[in-house]
């Protein structure tokens, strides 16, 4: 299909969903973007479809333990004698689940916070950047020990952590972006046109600001996978619910005889953050007016 | 003689920069202890090189950026002591065009519904007159036929065309006073005469009054009913056009007349001083 029929499309129907598909279809077009798209969304559905997928439930006894892989238990079993392939899969959920909502509420609550110092300026500027500068300087393992030891361990517990970890760099990247868009003409002449703060901050600015944003978000969203999974390992996690970071927090005793148990869910996590990543770098290309499939996309 | 729609009293606006001295940076004056104003229907044109504080004391005009000290007076009144109602008034009637088109319309939305949010902020068309009334406000900046633009956004349109929606954006909300701040800068020379032709037309048509931010003297004469001269942050010269552009009393006037470009050679050289 030509570029040309594209344009066209677009301009019959500029509806955002229509403007999503087609940035969705620039995205595929890029290699890192395609390749981070085929592993999010394979990870997604193996472990959305786990219960169909999965030989055995995740606390089911399936086996002997420490069983090392083999065609009947194709990543072995663990130390409780669970199937660990199964294991894996359900962990996935709450991995992905934690990765994915922590991003999300970082982007919100960043995102706001973000927005309001890059448009008001002056001093609710310097309150909530100062405020931001204070979160990124806490040492997220201490703060979630000391949280994880005064409530106890809980899965939304764990997502508020890793959110409260990386809602300054949301924070940040929206800054920049009201402060360079609250200059541009189209705002002034909005507020010359005597439209309302509301209108300027959510239709004429946050359009244009949430590009690069999206592709930080991304990148955040395998930062978070990556915090749950140590927080996890560090056996901060909520033991009744199975998850990366808590196989390996269990297998880390039995390294030197059963590597299955650190192998398996480590290469989950690494395969997790690594679509992320590259899902981060095919948004950076499509929205980066330099790149020729920015260019495509703008066309 | 009637009362100014809009004038500036003892202007100042100052940007802190340079060098720490004790507690205070020390500031520089883009808009220095500036008096002007226009009257309905009239056109007053601002004149100065780049940097003179020019686009500064625009924004403080149109009441975007509060000034430093003096105010401004709409209708004889200070802006910040205008009620809300009269507040929205002022914003209708006080209306801006930028020096780049391509930034003065967002790149995200479509030119109807750029237009659309300002023509519905003023209770100008209901949604059911919304899409008449652009395509009327947008034939009348010389788009036609209007349906080829209201579903554009900015980045498919030439520079020429997107300050016609510019421009369209200002007028549809049948405003006092336009304040242009460098309108034709950023154009093709072809494109600014027409451009210049449409604000003239506009002008005529709708008894616009019109502050013309320019470097440029040719516009000036062509356009101004008054002129005042802008020279790092003062007004140093301001009069009748006429008599501004024919008797130059200051010398940064002299020297901004001398530099105006001209097709005769003979002329320019007279003007430089050298023949």
């Amino acid at each position: 299909m030509t570029v040309g029929v594209e344009t066209r499309e677009v301009t019959a129907a500029p509806t955002w969903i229509r403007s999503l598909w087609t940035g969705f279809r620039a995205l595929m077009r890029t290699g890192a973007g395609r390749t981070g798209v085929i592993i999010i969304t394979a990870l997604a559905l193996v472990s959305w479809f786990a219960p169909w997928i999965a030989p055995n439930g995740p606390i089911e006894l399936a086996d002997k333990s420490l069983l090392p892989p083999s065609r009947l238990h194709l990543m072995g079993t663990d130390n409780v004698g669970h199937d660990l392939f199964s294991v894996v899969l359900y962990g996935g959920r709450a991995s992905l689940a934690i990765g994915f909502y922590a991003a999300a509420i970082a982007f919100l609550l960043g995102g706001t916070i973000g927005a309001l110092a890059g448009y008001l300026r002056g001093p609710v500027e310097a309150v909530l950047m100062r405020i931001a500068e204070l979160f990124q300087t806490l040492p997220v393992i201490v703060v979630v020990l000391f949280v994880v030891a005064m409530l106890g361990s809980s899965f939304w517990l764990l997502i508020g952590a890793v959110a409260v970890a990386i809602w300054p760099l949301e924070a940040r990247i929206v800054y920049g972006q009201f402060v360079v868009l609250k200059e541009r003409e189209f705002v002034a002449a909005a507020q010359a046109a005597g439209l309302s703060t509301s209108h300027i901050i959510l239709r004429e600015i946050l359009p244009n600001a949430l590009p690069p944003v999206i592709a930080q978000v991304a990148l955040d969203a395998g930062l978070a996978t990556l915090i749950a999974a140590g927080l996890g390992f560090l056996g901060l996690s909520d033991p009744s619910i199975p998850s990366w970071g808590e196989i390996l927090n269990r297998g880390q005793s039995y390294l030197d005889n059963a590597w299955w148990m650190s192998v398996f869910p480590g290469a989950a996590i690494c395969i997790t953050v690594l679509g992320l990543n590259l899902l981060a770098d095919g948004l950076n290309e499509i929205f980066d007016p330099r790149s020729s499939s920015g260019t495509r996309l703008q066309s | 003689m009637t009362e100014p729609i809009l004038a500036a009293r003892s202007v100042v606006k100052s940007f802190a920069k340079g060098r720490w001295q004790g507690w205070k940076r020390q500031g520089v004056r883009a808009v220095d202890e500036v008096d002007i104003e226009v009257r309905e229907g009239e056109t007053l044109a601002i004149v100065g090189e780049s940097g003179s504080g020019k686009s500064s004391l625009a924004r403080i005009l149109l009441g975007l950026v509060p000034p430093t000290s003096g105010e401004i007076l709409y209708r004889g009144r200070p802006i910040e002591a205008l009620s809300a109602s009269e507040k929205r008034v002022f914003r209708r009637e006080i209306q801006p065009v930028f020096q780049d088109p391509a930034s003065s319309l967002n790149p995200r939305m479509r030119i109807e519904t750029t237009l659309g949010h300002v023509l519905a902020r003023h209770g100008l068309a209901t949604p059911a007159t919304m899409r008449q009334v652009i395509a009327e406000r947008l034939e009348s900046v010389g788009l036609t036929p209007a349906t080829d633009y209201l579903d554009r956004y900015p980045h498919q349109l030439s520079g020429g065309q997107q300050q016609r929606i510019a421009i369209a954006r200002a007028i549809c909300l049948e405003p006092k006073l336009v304040i242009a701040d460098e309108p034709l800068s950023s154009l093709d020379m072809s494109v600014q005469a027409q451009i210049l032709d449409l604000l003239i037309g506009l002008k005529r048509r709708l008894s616009l009054g019109l502050v013309m931010i320019s470097h440029d003297l040719n516009v000036v004469a062509t356009i101004a009913d008054r002129v005042a001269v802008m020279y790092l942050g003062k007004i140093v010269e301001a009069g009748p056009a006429s008599e501004v552009l024919s008797r130059p009393q200051h010398s940064y006037t002299k020297s901004l007349l001398a530099a105006r470009l001209t097709a005769d050679p003979r002329l320019a050289r007279q003007r430089a001083g050298l023949a």
